[in-house]
């Protein structure tokens, strides 16, 4: 019986390279035979991210402990994907989504510094807290040790570093980029995997993935792990939105906004958002490509829709019924409570299971 | 070298190596020896021995003008290709050259001359001042550019104590010409990656370093500074450099380094007090006079001088190169006949290398000089000499001979 709680699940889904997410990994022991299509798409997703430099973040309504699980899985079976593939220089973009992404959730971290402070006990660095008044300076490391990593970042350069003794001291921001060069080291000298003992069904989909990253289908394939998007599975507001755009009617500024937040959200790629926008009055295809790649995340953050109570605030809920807090949940709650029909209806079509006395090979577990 | 000079050389180096033993460097099996011949310091590689013992033998009977040793330890020193040695780890080592350090007395004593139109002079420089060409120098060597060079080895002592903290397992010798190398040999070192080392090497040499980001930070029409008394490592360097510069007080060198008129470095430097006081008390450089562009550019400019100042001219190469082969000390150097001596820490600062290294004796030996500039060997004054016939003691003899300056008569 799994004994997984919902904290330690999103600091292993937010840090896949830390300790708590090897631990749980171990824990939930799957083997890659019973890794699950969604957790590789998850794990296509986050190859895709870094094959176009971009992070891979997961919003907190992936709040569910199955969705949590699957997305701390799809670390180790990225990290076999990629490995599947050969390329060097995704290894080092994959490394490098991993490190940013880092940077990212760090900042929304409630508490950064302890966030921190746990990671580099995690990724178990020797460091010295500073005293407080220690010219800003938050921890010190040594120097062997920070010479360990990859500085590929020039504030992280040692000749830019105060050094004193063997010791090499950082404030919080240097040493948020510390452990973010760190994770990045691990990670790029972790690959590629030993894949051996991992299935040929794993080869297959990274050559499928490969072939997709190499004809540019990026974008196409993060939004295949969602599947088609499904207007049918759109909250009220969204769904009035995008109908009003389709038939090229004039929408408010902020509803605009909203709705290319929401499908950016879904992980439609932004070419198709620009091309719903075509039929509304005075478009302008260059800027609107410029706006849409924003709110998509291509300047570095990624632009949620908001909560229902601002949709309601600004009377663009045109509902009294809907019950959801925010249009994102109102449509995956749709889509899973879908897909989980669907399981169902494929195992109950599947033939017996394993037989009374037969006995199973023991199979190979994924590994972090 | 003419075949009698290399003979009479090679005699001499032998009975140096018959009555004195080499102690080789640590772990001397684990090392690959690389040897060199008159015009090629390394023409062989690849070579090992299992012992001192077996080192020292190796010596008296090759006799080789010079033998280096590899910084790194490997399974099979004498394996071929390189990977095939399977490195285990490698010392950290450091060259200074005078050669890469500017001084005056350069111009007294190097020679350049331009093959291509003949032209010659004084001096040490690289282009031809007629025709742009490349030149060859002929390079001498005194006491006042091996002293400025000592002095950098000192620099290096401290950053490698003070910042880095290495101060275990550190030997140095004279390279047995124009410098001095570095060693070293802690455990702390013996495992730093490529990558770490090329880290190193920015550091020492100031490569990379952004004093406008990172160390002297503008804030609206203030730049800041790091306050003196608590700063660490590069920062505090480059500011007690600047403070040298302004107690110094040269105010046509501040006004050339910093692009601003002479009258305006004048009236930044009476102010000098108040210059001082602000950075050692506020960390606040003040400003000069003119507008915030002007002040900014000014100090940017000092800053570029004080990295360049803190820089320490160490060969790159030879320090972010874990594959080197470098001189085995208390070897004779064998373009100069002086040995390759090991000097411990405290010997160091009155150590003088055209005085200590030699070994040779002093019985006359008759020789022609084509050309040599004045020079100082074994406490003695020689030359200048041209086209000269003269009796030299046997090591100043031994010096030119090396150098390809002299012939037996």
């Amino acid at each position: 019986m799994l004994s997984l709680n919902d904290k330690d699940l999103k600091f292993a889904q937010k840090y896949p390279f830390s300790a708590t997410s090897k631990k749980i990994i171990k824990e939930i022991n799957v083997s890659p035979d019973d890794v699950s299509r969604e957790v590789i798409e998850r794990a296509a997703m986050m190859i895709a991210k870094a094959a176009g430099d971009e992070v891979y973040l997961v919003e907190e309504i992936h709040s569910s402990t199955d969705l949590l699980v699957n997305e701390v899985l799809a670390f180790p079976v990225a990290k076999i994907l990629i490995s599947f593939m050969g390329k060097g220089y995704l290894n080092e973009q994959f490394a490098n989504m991993i490190s940013q992404s880092f940077l990212k959730y760090l900042e929304i971290e409630k508490n950064k510094q302890e966030t921190l402070l746990d990671l580099a006990g995690e990724l178990e660095l020797k460091f010295t807290l500073s005293e407080s008044a220690n010219n800003g300076f938050f921890v010190s490391v040594q120097l062997a040790d920070f010479l360990n990593v990859k500085l590929r970042d020039d504030r992280l350069k040692l000749v830019n570093q105060s050094l004193k003794k063997g010791r090499v001291y950082l404030d919080v921001n240097d040493f948020a980029r510390f452990i973010s060069a760190m994770v990045f080291t691990n990670i790029f000298n972790s690959l590629p995997v030993d894949t051996a003992s991992v299935p040929v069904e794993f080869k297959k989909i990274a050559k499928q993935l490969q072939g997709q990253l190499s004809s540019r289908e990026i974008k196409d394939f993060s939004f295949k792990t969602y599947g088609k998007i499904n207007p049918n599975y759109f909250p009220p507001c969204m769904a009035e939105m995008y109908a009003n755009l389709q038939e090229g009617k004039n929408i408010p500024h902020n509803a605009r906004f909203y709705i290319a937040a929401f499908l950016a959200g879904l992980e439609m790629p932004a070419s198709q958002i620009v091309e719903l926008f075509k039929k509304t009055p005075n478009f302008n295809e260059r800027t609107t490509r410029y706006q849409v790649e924003r709110i998509a995340g291509k300047g570095g953050t990624k632009y949620t829709a908001p909560g229902c109570a601002k949709i309601r605030e600004q009377k663009l809920c045109p509902s009294k019924t809907c019950k959801t807090s925010h249009p994102l949940s109102y449509y995956k709650r749709h889509l899973y409570a879908e897909r989980k029909q669907k399981r169902k209806e494929q195992t109950q079509a599947q033939p017996g299971g394993q037989k009374p006395g037969q006995k199973q090979e023991p199979k190979p577990t994924v590994a972090a | 070298m003419g075949l009698r000079e290399e003979t009479f050389l090679r005699d001499k180096f032998r009975d140096y190596y018959r009555s004195h033993e080499v102690k080789g460097p640590p772990q001397v099996k684990s090392r690959e020896f690389g040897i060199g011949a008159p015009g090629k310091k390394i023409f062989q590689r690849h070579l090992s021995f299992s012992n001192p013992a077996e080192l020292n033998a190796f010596l008296r009977k090759e006799v080789p003008f010079y033998i280096s040793y590899s910084n790194a330890y490997y399974e099979f020193p004498a394996g071929r290709p390189m990977e095939t040695k399977k490195m285990q780890s490698a010392d950290l080592l450091y060259e200074f050259d005078a050669d890469d350090i500017k001084t005056n007395c350069k111009e007294e004593h190097d020679l350049w001359k331009c093959e291509s139109c003949n032209a010659s002079g004084k001096g040490a420089i690289e282009k031809c001042t007629k025709c742009g060409e490349s030149v060859s120098v002929d390079q001498w060597f005194c006491s006042e550019c091996l002293g400025e060079t000592k002095k950098q080895v000192f620099q290096l002592l401290k950053i490698l104590a003070d910042d880095f903290g290495f101060e275990e397992g550190i030997s140095i010798n004279f390279s047995g010409n124009a410098g001095y190398h570095i060693h070293v040999r802690s455990e702390k070192v013996k495992s730093l990656s490529q990558d770490a080392r090329v880290e190193l090497a920015n550091y020492l040499t100031a490569t990379n370093l952004n004093p406008a980001t990172y160390c002297f930070i503008e804030e609206g029409k203030t730049i800041k500074c790091p306050l003196p008394d608590d700063a660490m490592g590069m920062p505090k360097r480059m500011v007690d450099e600047l403070l040298d510069l302004i107690e110094k007080g040269d105010s046509q060198k501040i006004a050339s380094l910093g692009g601003i008129s002479h009258k305006n470095a004048q009236q930044l430097l009476s102010q000098k007090k108040l210059v001082l006081k602000k950075i050692t008390d506020e960390g606040v450089l003040l400003s000069v006079p003119g507008s915030a562009k002007k002040n900014s550019t000014f100090w940017n400019s000092i800053f570029q001088y004080l990295a360049q100042e803190i820089a320490l001219k160490i060969d790159r190469q030879v320090s972010i190169d874990a594959h080197r082969i470098i001189r085995v000390p208390d070897t004779i150097h064998g373009g100069t006949g002086l040995l390759a001596k090991e000097i411990s820490l405290d010997s160091l600062e009155n150590f003088n290398p055209l005085d200590e290294t030699v070994v040779f004796g002093k019985t006359a030996v008759k020789v022609f000089i084509n050309k040599a500039p004045r020079f100082m060997l074994g406490g003695k004054e020689f030359g200048p000499f041209t086209e000269e016939e003269i009796s030299l003691p046997e090591y100043a003899a031994i010096y030119l001979f090396a150098k390809g300056k002299a012939v037996l008569k």
